[in-house]
């Protein structure tokens, strides 16, 4: 496995090292590996990405490498093994979003999205879809500050068409 | 650049404006129910809502119709076995729904019988309606001894039906007192006698065809989307009584297994499979059996990755994404249960799972608001919805 190392540079100036394996969890950066605009001693400038949500998708991006490459050398193991894995990856994960707050999940969705890395992306979706759950449409508008723009003629016939999720 | 400052950290987020291409990600990762919910919160959510796909994570849901003896209620309960211990309540359906029953279920569309036994499709979000061609027209010509009500009702058995969800095409195939086989389209105005066949012992339609096995071990295949119906196939099909053992191979089995019932099966491929159930008494639950139909041995070992839904008649494919266990089965099984001093019927859902060869009861919703919820008229769906 190649460990060469890529410079990341967010935009409010900080720097992040990360090994190329890990970077490549980004589309766009592995499509620029690809096409080798990728400058040894030069960072990659990541406008769109503050110093604190880009370390939390580094910090994604170095587990999930570690998990890749388990996959390849072992894909004989055995299917309790492989669930055993998965449960690792599972509660880990929960572990990395259980402790953030909804602002920090929104800059990481919006961070994933730009940078492309598909798996992150299904995973903040995820939560925030457990965010949503079994609430009322006011809750959901409190706990996520969404301002209810519907006139009441409009609400009452959206809700019409599904009266019986709201029993 | 625009596009920076709108997302510039230093803003407040609002999670109306994110893009819709992400909003509809998390639109799709909510079950039905949530979704329909979430997308009234704001307009854009429900632009996202018009664009998402509803994850299709619909295993069967229980509906309990309400009591006859009851006047008021026209609504009906639904349970998602997924959302545990929560109850929705459909729409008025109308006072008939406690007057009427439901014989057969596809997605969201019910076959419903009238207490004068005509039968109609009727929806159960939508609340369309199609009537049927009114059943009494056979009596005069079918109906030879029995003439009271109560006979008429058991005179409708096996009921199929196939509806298409944007067309409205459908197809309600049925056998009168399971000697003569009925059925009809869009666009008859009469129920049409499919010939030659009779003493049905099961039926599945799929696919505009229809698979018929009798009494008698005749297998048939019969093409029903033309003017006329069409016999493509036929051959012997051996069925299992329960008294004598038709193989040596599980003579054993039969000292405590007790045959209860044999149902045709078609798969995702097309293949038709002969699916036997059987009660252990030793373990009080059930097992099955699966042979193609030509009844090769050995059993079927494995269903690979897909789920057979038995009350359907039919296999589906299983991943993760619609919920499905792979290599299972999922049937519905009634039973009575003593409370207190009064028998309570109840209509629970199971799945066996093929390579452990354990059943698992599904999770079902006991009471509601603390009264013990009535059972009695009961059913498990596949609830579709459409995307109005």
């Amino acid at each position: 496995m190649s460990s060469n190392m890529i410079m990341l540079k967010s935009s409010d100036g900080a720097s992040f090292e990360i090994e190329e394996a890990a970077a490549r969890k980004s589309k766009i950066i592995a499509n620029m590996i690809e096409v080798e605009c990728v400058d040894e001693d030069k960072a990659i400038p990541l406008q769109n990405v503050t110093g604190n949500i880009l370390a939390l998708v580094i910090e994604y991006c170095n587990k999930h490498i570690v998990d890749d490459d388990d996959d390849v050398a072992t894909e004989e193991a055995s299917e309790e093994e492989e669930e055993a894995k998965k449960k690792k990856v599972d509660d880990w994960e929960a572990e990395f979003m259980n402790s953030m707050s909804l602002e920090t999940m929104f800059e990481l969705l919006l961070a994933a999205n730009y940078l492309n890395i598909k798996s992150l992306i299904d995973l903040v979706c995820q939560t925030i879809a457990n965010n949503i759950k079994d609430k009322t449409p006011e809750e959901v508008r409190k706990i996520f500050s969404i301002e209810n723009d519907f006139t009441p003629e409009e609400e009452e016939e959206i809700r019409k068409e599904n009266a019986w999720a709201f029993g | 650049m625009e596009i920076d400052e709108k997302h510039n950290p230093s803003s407040p987020n609002s999670w109306s404006e994110l893009p819709l291409d992400l909003l509809s990600l998390v639109f799709e990762s909510l079950s039905f129910a949530n979704f329909q919910r979430a997308k009234t919160v704001c307009s854009s959510w429900y632009s996202a809502s018009r664009q998402s796909v509803p994850k299709k994570n619909q295993i069967h849901w229980q509906i309990l119709f309400p009591d006859q003896d009851n006047d008021n209620n026209s609504s009906c309960m639904l349970f998602n076995p997924e959302e545990k211990d929560k109850l929705y309540k459909t729409q008025d359906l109308g006072v008939e729904i406690a007057k009427n029953v439901c014989i057969a279920t596809y997605g969201s569309w019910l076959l419903m019988k009238d207490p004068v036994l005509n039968i109609y499709i009727t929806n159960l979000f939508t609340h369309e309606r199609i009537n049927l061609p009114p059943v009494e027209l056979l009596w005069k010509d079918y109906e030879l001894r029995f003439s009271s009500e109560e006979y008429r009702g058991m005179n409708i058995r096996s009921p199929r039906f196939w509806i298409d969800e944007k067309t409205k095409d459908y197809v309600v195939v049925w056998a009168l007192r399971n000697r003569w086989i009925f059925y009809s389209k869009k666009g008859d105005n009469l129920w049409n006698k499919i010939p030659e066949i009779s003493d049905c012992l099961d039926m599945v339609y799929k696919d505009h065809k229809l698979y018929f096995l009798n009494h008698g071990w005749l297998f048939n295949i019969f093409d029903i989307s033309g003017e006329t119906p069409r016999k493509t196939f036929q051959c012997v099909v051996m069925v299992e009584t329960g008294f004598q053992p038709s193989m040596d191979t599980y003579e054993h089995r039969c000292k405590s297994w007790i045959f209860t019932d044999t149902k045709l099966v078609v798969t995702v491929a097309g293949q038709v499979l002969k699916v036997e159930k059987w009660w252990i008494r030793k373990n009080k639950s059930w097992s099955f059996r699966v042979l193609n139909r030509e009844c090769r041995r050995p059993e079927i070992e494995s269903l690979g990755d897909e789920s057979m839904l038995l009350d359907q008649g039919i296999t589906v494919l299983a991943n993760d994404t619609n919920g499905f266990i792979r290599n299972s089965i999922y049937f519905s099984a009634s039973n009575y249960e003593k409370r207190g001093t009064k028998d309570h019927y109840k209509n629970d859902f199971y799945i066996f799972n093929f390579k452990t060869q354990k059943t698992e009861l599904l999770h079902t919703c006991d009471t509601f608001d603390g009264s013990i919820l009535q059972f009695a008229r009961a059913r498990w769906f596949l609830p579709s919805f459409t995307h109005a």
